[in-house]
């Protein structure tokens, strides 16, 4: 427990809070007001940390309690530093959670090490994603024979519970898949990974390589150890990090060719295959019925379903091309035209709100993405392509509205609302909200029935009415 | 009575303090058992409202005895006249805090 007191008790630290405390401060208050903490904390000596928490506490009532600046809402909030900070915290967050939630890491479009095109699961009718065992011995041999014309390779494995010896006199209970020798090279995993070439005949074990990380400490040295699973020793041949989604977790495999013809024909396991070249059934989602001869003069229908998972890159664009065409029926502004004169501002200012507009964007982007694996992965639901679409309309809407509630010369949000007009003379005189920039650009004028002769419209004003608004310099 | 400003208790202990000579917002802090989320921001009503007055101490001060500058706190009259009010309110003010104590600087 020492470390985290020292952590706590850190003067960089207590800094560290005071500083951030005094970001809430007004301007004006914040050197004093930092001065006054910082002298204080001289003299603390005990809960140096709980004496700095409370500086938050003050910083909130100081910003409460400061009389309001500018005419309106504290102006670092509407800010477009603000805004973009915002964002790439947002984006940070949700990319974070992306990598680290294992149900949205797998959708990455890098994360399968994997070849999933042409692979299958078979089950019995209607069960091919069962999560217990549906297939037998039998049926998987009959399998081999009857469709050595589609699949290339089968390989069956069987989970059991095994206690795996871990170190000297300690054993753990792993799940451990008994499995045919060519399971590996079904899933095209490098040779180095496996190792099984080198003792063609021997039991072997692959570890996973999370089990291998918290049974075994990541111990560079595991290959070629002999370990006792179930009370037989096998060698361990190596580890693999295998990011394939099973139906049953599994911590290691072990194979015995030995054991695996011992099996009794009616053992149920589960089946890989790979589809040979070109098959027309290797396509995202399907699943498809075959019927086998048993051998016996009766025929085992099994369902076939492919691995292969849609390209969630190529959704991803599909789902922005799809958003930008919904865009303009999804808001009520009018795209073709901006309330402001291009001609009233400068290159420099106008090429600034463009590049604000394309900051915004590909953060948002990143949010949409990133947010919807996270909460297709916290609620086990597949809402990937439908939440894609539904976050890029609302990303895309967000943006081109905030885009517009901004002074287009410094590009702060508008405030003050104001109303003009009335709304019983609503077509003989212009009705609406009237929205100021604090530091006196212009004035924003929002119809409160958008129409083809009433949209938004920016009045510009001269510099000469700057000192109406705030003091400070434009 | 009706321009008399009702404290809550915590306020009318830290206007005590102040009045017994704490007044550093840390030995108001130490004297109170109050934290710093609440002592402070009180400090800062009680200025609001008229019943103290901060200042910071003479930097020549904090450089004789080798320490940073601090702010520290006096009651107003209006303060003086509240505190009264309190210790009426709250009969057991003076003896948690006594107004013989006066803190060395």
């Amino acid at each position: 427990m020492r470390w985290p007191c020292r952590w706590l008790d850190s003067e960089t630290l207590h800094l560290a809070i005071l500083w951030f405390a005094a970001l809430l401060i007004p301007g004006e208050q914040r050197a004093e007001w930092l001065a006054e903490w910082r002298s204080e904390l001289w003299y603390v000596r005990r809960n140096r940390c709980a004496f700095c928490l409370g500086a938050i506490q003050d910083a909130v009532w100081v910003r409460r309690n400061t009389p309001e600046i500018d005419g309106g809402k504290d102006v670092r909030l509407g800010s477009p530093v603000t805004c973009i900070l915002l964002l790439s915290v947002l984006a940070a967050f949700s990319a974070f959670f992306a990598f680290r939630l294992p149900g949205a890491r797998e959708l990455m479009p890098w994360s399968s090490n994997v070849d999933e095109q042409n692979l299958v699961t078979i089950g019995s009718a209607g069960r091919s994603a069962a999560r217990s065992p549906t297939v037998t011995v039998a049926g998987y041999r009959s399998l081999k024979v009857g469709l050595k014309d589609v699949l290339r390779e089968t390989a069956f494995y069987r989970p059991i519970r095994a206690r795996v010896e871990i170190a000297r006199q300690q054993t753990a209970e792993l799940s451990v898949a008994l499995t045919t020798r060519n399971v590996f090279d079904l899933l095209n995993l490098p040779e180095p990974v496996t190792n099984l070439a080198r003792r063609p005949e021997a039991p072997a074990l692959i570890l996973d390589q999370a089990a291998w990380r918290k049974y075994y400490n990541s111990d560079p040295h595991i290959a070629g150890r002999v370990l006792v699973v179930g009370g037989s020793k096998v060698f361990v041949a190596g580890v693999v990090p295998l990011s394939l989604r099973l139906p049953v977790s599994v911590d290691a495999w072990l194979v015995n060719d030995a054991q695996q013809a011992e099996l009794h024909p009616q053992t149920k396991g589960f089946v890989f295959a790979r589809l040979r070249p070109a098959s027309t059934f290797a396509k995202p989602g399907l699943r498809w019925h075959v019927s086998v001869p048993d051998g016996q003069g009766g025929s085992d229908r099994f369902e076939c379903a492919s691995v292969a998972r849609v390209d969630l890159l190529f959704a991803h664009l599909l789902m922005i091309f799809v958003a930008l065409l919904i865009l303009p029926v999804a808001t009520s502004l009018e795209l073709g035209e901006y309330p402001c004169n291009p001609h009233a501002a400068s290159l420099t200012i106008r090429l600034r709100r463009w590049v604000f507009l394309a900051v915004k964007i590909p953060l948002l982007m990143v949010v949409v993405f990133c947010g919807i694996l996270d909460l297709g992965a916290l609620t086990s639901m597949p809402i990937q392509p439908h939440g894609l679409l539904f976050g890029y309309v609302l990303a895309f809407r967000w943006a081109l509205s905030d885009q517009r509630k901004r002074c287009p010369i410094c590009l702060r949000l508008v405030t003050n609302p104001a109303r003009i007009g009335s709304s019983s003379n609503t077509f003989l005189e212009w009705y609406g909200t009237e929205l100021m920039c604090t530091r006196g650009h212009g004035l924003l004028h929002v119809p409160e029935i958008p129409a083809t002769y009433s949209t938004q419209r920016w009045l510009d004003l001269d510099p000469s009415w700057a000192s109406l608004f705030s003091s400070r310099k434009v | 009575m009706a321009g008399e400003v009702k404290l809550s208790h915590t306020a009318a202990l830290i206007l005590q303090a102040i009045d017994a000579g704490y007044i550093y917002g840390f030995s108001l802090m130490e004297t109170t058992g109050l934290p710093s989320g609440t002592v402070y921001p009180a400090l800062r009503r009680l200025e609001r409202d008229d019943l103290i007055r901060s200042q910071w101490e003479r930097e020549s001060i904090a450089e004789a005895e080798l320490r940073p500058q601090r702010k520290y706190y006096k009651l107003t009259r209006a303060g003086k006249v509240t505190l009264e009010a309190s210790r009426k309110r709250y009969p057991l003010l003076a003896k948690l805090i006594s107004s013989d104590e006066v803190e060395k600087a």
